[in-house]
């Protein structure tokens, strides 16, 4: 947390792409979305699709 | 950060210095309150489904229908309330920015709390006897469901609202450059609970539109995949804020910071990508899904988020340290420690729910995450002192503490029963401590969760072995460690209800606190590369923070022998050969 009066330098090096990388919140959201959409998910519900239906069903 | 010249109608807080908006203030404000009556409610069921073990007479069927209330109200209400208040607090006040559409903001806090109704009226009526996870073939009456997605779709909204806030800000520049940490934290918490949310919501429909007869069956397999998003990405939306408050506290009571943010931020990144895969942990004994399936994300793909945990148990203790060695306090490897300041609610609730948090809940979540130890204590009271651990301990421990600060100034009120605020972290701590430590033990023990009658009197064949040995004492020590936690919870909200009640009002709140943050904060006396290791000689002077990296190293221990201790009786129970 910081307080009101810290200023940015308006001559500072740009920002490195790690950090804009971070700071990319639609990028994390999508990622967030994605990995477990389908290593969780997707892949989930493919392992049950392949189950073999009971002949009685 | 900059102020900005682009909202001149915003309000200057006197204690923080921060711009203030209305709207989003009263929003808080609100979500607040709310939050605090739901652990109220929530804590007096807790003490109830205690007491029941130890013969008060409540009926197996309203057993059943406390529990499947206080997991609901705890899990979802209480905390989700909460978090929704923090996000507006983080995306306003910490940016100094204006809340957008506080008109639709307050309609979804009413259609909240109307899901919230519909919900607890069918679980006290007997309509939705389906506990916390309602797996089909369960089945609960139609307004069951459409409480829990009427608050669900609510915390989505607000999710977009705080998004939309921050977005506004950045365009607005009331801030530059990063996100601060606390607001990042608390956007890693809003963008996990999306995926969260959008897989309970799947999930609760289908059980809606069965309820209505649109469906006419559900697929259990499909809806505990679908479930767990949710049963278990909630936890992980609490994690993640419970640790933007940890950061947060260190600012407002030590005037520190983490002593690398960069890290920080990345290990909430991790958390974002990695931390969801934990739910597959629920359904280790599932029949659906194949091994690879769940040993590679509990076994494998999960370790990247437990590296984020790790990182923040590190950065945490660090940042404690640094702020107190950059004051010159304490000397030695833990003199920082010794005398940091026990007395302030806000810093005796973080250090004893990042401690708790990382020996207890985190240990015993890895633990259960590993399928083969995972057959051991799968539905037992293990789980359920588990996720005490994480939730209560850890999460609601952490946003006790910030609320002596929060609440105060959402309220614009000066904290009331200052006194029994410094007491009451330890008692809640102790109690909870002992409620978990005591299911965990029992959950070894086999003692089964969500079962009203251990003796299963009315089952064909009784069960003895629950009646016997050390059972009947760790059941004891759940029931004393819960009313000891209740009271400590009790003297939470009576602090909270009396500030807001009778608090004097005032325009620069939290006089009463020691605050290390803020335009009136005395800065630290030099930097910290002038100041000697306060008598730290040779290797341990080395470091920037040595008292923590002395006490992650026993954490390590700690870890390894608890692994050891696990796999063997494993070997005990699965001998080979």
């Amino acid at each position: 947390m910081r307080s009101n009066g810290d200023f940015e330098d308006p001559g500072a090096e740009p920002t490195p792409w790690p950090q804009r990388v971070l700071d990319n919140l639609w990028l994390l959201l999508v990622v967030s979305i994605v990995v477990p959409g389908l290593l969780y998910l997707a892949w989930g519900l493919w392992e049950l699709a392949e189950l073999p239906r009971w002949a009685g069903a | 950060m900059a102020a900005t010249a682009n909202a001149p109608e915003l309000r200057t807080c006197a204690t923080t210095g921060f711009r203030v908006d209305e709207s989003g203030r009263r929003l808080a404000l609100a979500y607040a309150v709310a939050a605090v009556l739901m652990l109220a409610a929530g804590g007096v069921m807790a003490i109830f489904i205690a007491l029941q073990r130890q013969g008060l007479p409540i009926s197996d069927d309203w057993w059943y229908r406390l529990v499947a209330s206080h997991g609901a109200t705890m899990l979802l209400f209480w905390l989700l309330l909460f978090e929704v208040a923090a996000l507006y607090w983080g995306s306003t006040m910490l940016l100094n920015a204006r809340m957008r559409a506080p008109r639709v903001a307050w309609g979804v806090f009413g259609a909240m709390l109307l899901g919230i109704a519909l919900a607890q009226w069918a679980m006290f009526s007997g309509n939705a006897t389906v506990m916390f996870t309602a797996y089909p073939p369960l089945t609960a009456h139609p307004l069951y469901y459409l409480g829990i997605l009427l608050f669900a779709g609510g915390v989505l909204v607000a999710i977009c609202l705080f998004f939309a806030n921050v977005v506004m800000a950045r365009r607005e520049r009331t801030y530059e450059g990063s996100l601060p940490l606390v607001v990042y934290g608390f956007a890693a918490a809003a963008i996990i609970g999306v995926y969260s949310l959008l897989t309970g919501a799947a999930a609760y429909l289908l059980l809606f539109l069965q309820s209505v007869g649109v469906l006419t069956e559900v697929d259990p397999a499909l809806y505990r995949i679908l479930f767990w998003g949710i049963g278990h990405g909630a936890q992980q939306v609490n994690l993640a804020a419970m640790v933007a408050v940890w950061y947060a506290l260190i600012g407002l009571t030590l005037g520190g910071r983490p002593v690398n943010e960069g890290l920080s931020r990345f290990a909430f990144v991790l958390l974002i990508a990695f931390i969801h895969l934990g739910a597959v942990h629920h359904l280790m004994v599932d029949p659906g899904l194949g091994t690879s399936h769940r040993i590679m994300n509990t076994s494998y793909l999960l370790y990247l988020a437990v590296l984020a945990s790790l990182i923040h148990a590190f950065s945490v203790p660090a940042g404690i340290e640094a702020a107190q060695r950059e004051r010159g306090i304490g000397k030695g490897l833990f003199g920082w420690l010794v005398r940091a300041p026990w007395r302030e609610p806000g810093f005796s609730s973080l250090v004893l729910s990042v401690v708790y948090f990382g020996f207890v809940a985190g240990v015993s979540g890895v633990l259960m995450g590993t399928m083969q130890l995972n057959m051991l204590i799968h539905n037992t009271l293990f789980v359920v002192g588990h996720f005490h651990a994480t939730v209560v301990s850890g999460t609601t421990l952490a946003f006790m503490g910030i609320s002596y600060y929060l609440l105060p100034l959402l309220a614009r009120r000066e904290l009331v029963g200052t006194r029994i605020a410094r007491w009451q972290p330890y008692v809640f701590a102790g109690g909870v401590a002992l409620l978990t430590l005591a299911m965990l033990a029992a959950g070894q023990m086999g003692v089964p969760r969500r079962v009203a009658d251990l003796g299963y009197a009315d089952a064909p064949v009784g069960v003895t072995q629950f009646g016997e040995g050390a059972v009947p004492l760790m059941m004891t020590l759940v029931s004393v460690g819960a009313i000891l936690a209740v009271v400590g919870g009790v003297m939470y909200v009576w602090v909270m209800v009396r500030t807001l009640l009778v608090g004097e009002r005032t325009d620069a709140p939290l006089a009463n606190l020691a605050l290390r943050f803020g335009p009136t904060a005395a800065p630290p006396p030099a930097p910290a590369s002038e100041l000697p290791h306060n008598g730290l000689k040779g290797r341990w002077a080395r470091f920037e923070a040595p008292g923590t990296y002395a006490m992650v190293l026993f954490f390590l221990a700690w870890f390894v022998v608890l692994y050891v201790v696990a796999h063997f009786n494993l070997a005990q129970s699965w001998p080979v050969g």
